[in-house]
């Protein structure tokens, strides 16, 4: 074996160690980043919020998240029951589906008001971007969910 | 072969004397040559001779890992969807990975 050779094996190896090594560090001693986190920074960063208004802003969240975790568990509680009874299409589930229905109006009602104070603290002319961008998101989110629902309900 | 013609051979062959005195200058010249060949290996010749030693190994793998370590507890694992889409997935009941990603 040539000196070229066998330098060019041990910069292979010193490689894929490296390679592991960074791999091994950044998934099994980090947790991932928290979405609401990496959201918020977003919000910061997007709409240059100083930071007093962020404070308020990560505030309205905070409290928003408190409410969405209780009602996320009455989802839990219902949803995927219901979701499972419908594949395993055992009994009706007209009943389920109205409370489901009715608990996701609730969740949507919550969700705009909360959308509609965090843009009364964004600055005046990017108030109506971001409703635009997350409540038309968050709208069309619900579109598709009550047309994925729609579907489950068809099926014998 | 005539005999005269083999005494004559042999007579000369008497006369001649091997000189293995060898020049000073031949063997400067030799060093030189040598000299000069090893500036004019490739470089990565000379690295490999050069790197590949046991210690100086170990060190560069040392190095390498201690740099990985550095890097990935400096850097941490990004979220495989945007700042953007990580907000709406937080705020939207809708969203698809609402409840696992918010709520798991």
């Amino acid at each position: 074996m040539t000196p070229i050779s066998r330098l060019i094996g041990f910069l292979v190896v010193a490689l894929l160690v490296g390679a592991g090594t960074l791999a091994l560090t950044q998934r099994g001693f980090l947790a991932p980043e928290d979405p609401k986190e990496a959201g918020l920074r977003w919000l910061k960063k997007e709409y240059r919020l100083d930071e007093a208004t962020f404070e308020r802003v990560r505030q309205l969240h905070e409290e928003y998240y408190s409410k969405c975790d209780n009602m996320c568990r009455e989802i839990s509680a219902a949803d995927r029951p219901l979701l499972n009874r419908m594949r395993a299409q055992s009994e009706p589930v007209t009943d389920d589906l109205a409370r489901e229905q009715e608990l996701c109006s609730e969740c949507e009602k919550s969700t705009e008001t909360h959308l509609r104070k965090v843009a009364e603290l964004l600055p005046k002319e990017q108030q109506q971007h971001f409703l635009d961008d997350i409540l038309g998101a968050v709208h069309r989110q619900r579109v598709a969910h009550d047309k994925a629902l729609t579907i489950l309900e068809k099926q014998p | 072969m005539n005999p005269d013609d083999s005494d004559s051979l042999d007579k000369l062959l008497k006369q001649w004397v091997v000189n293995n005195h060898v020049d000073s200058d031949f063997r400067r010249e030799v060093w030189q040559r040598i000299a000069t060949d090893s500036r004019q290996s490739p470089w990565m010749e000379r690295l490999a001779w050069w790197l590949l030693r046991p210690k100086r190994e170990a060190f560069v793998l040392a190095s390498v890992v201690a740099a990985a370590v550095l890097w990935g507890l400096t850097h941490p694992p990004q979220s495989e969807m945007s700042p953007h889409d990580a907000y709406v997935m937080s705020v939207s009941p809708f969203d698809p990975h609402h409840i696992e990603g918010i709520h798991p």
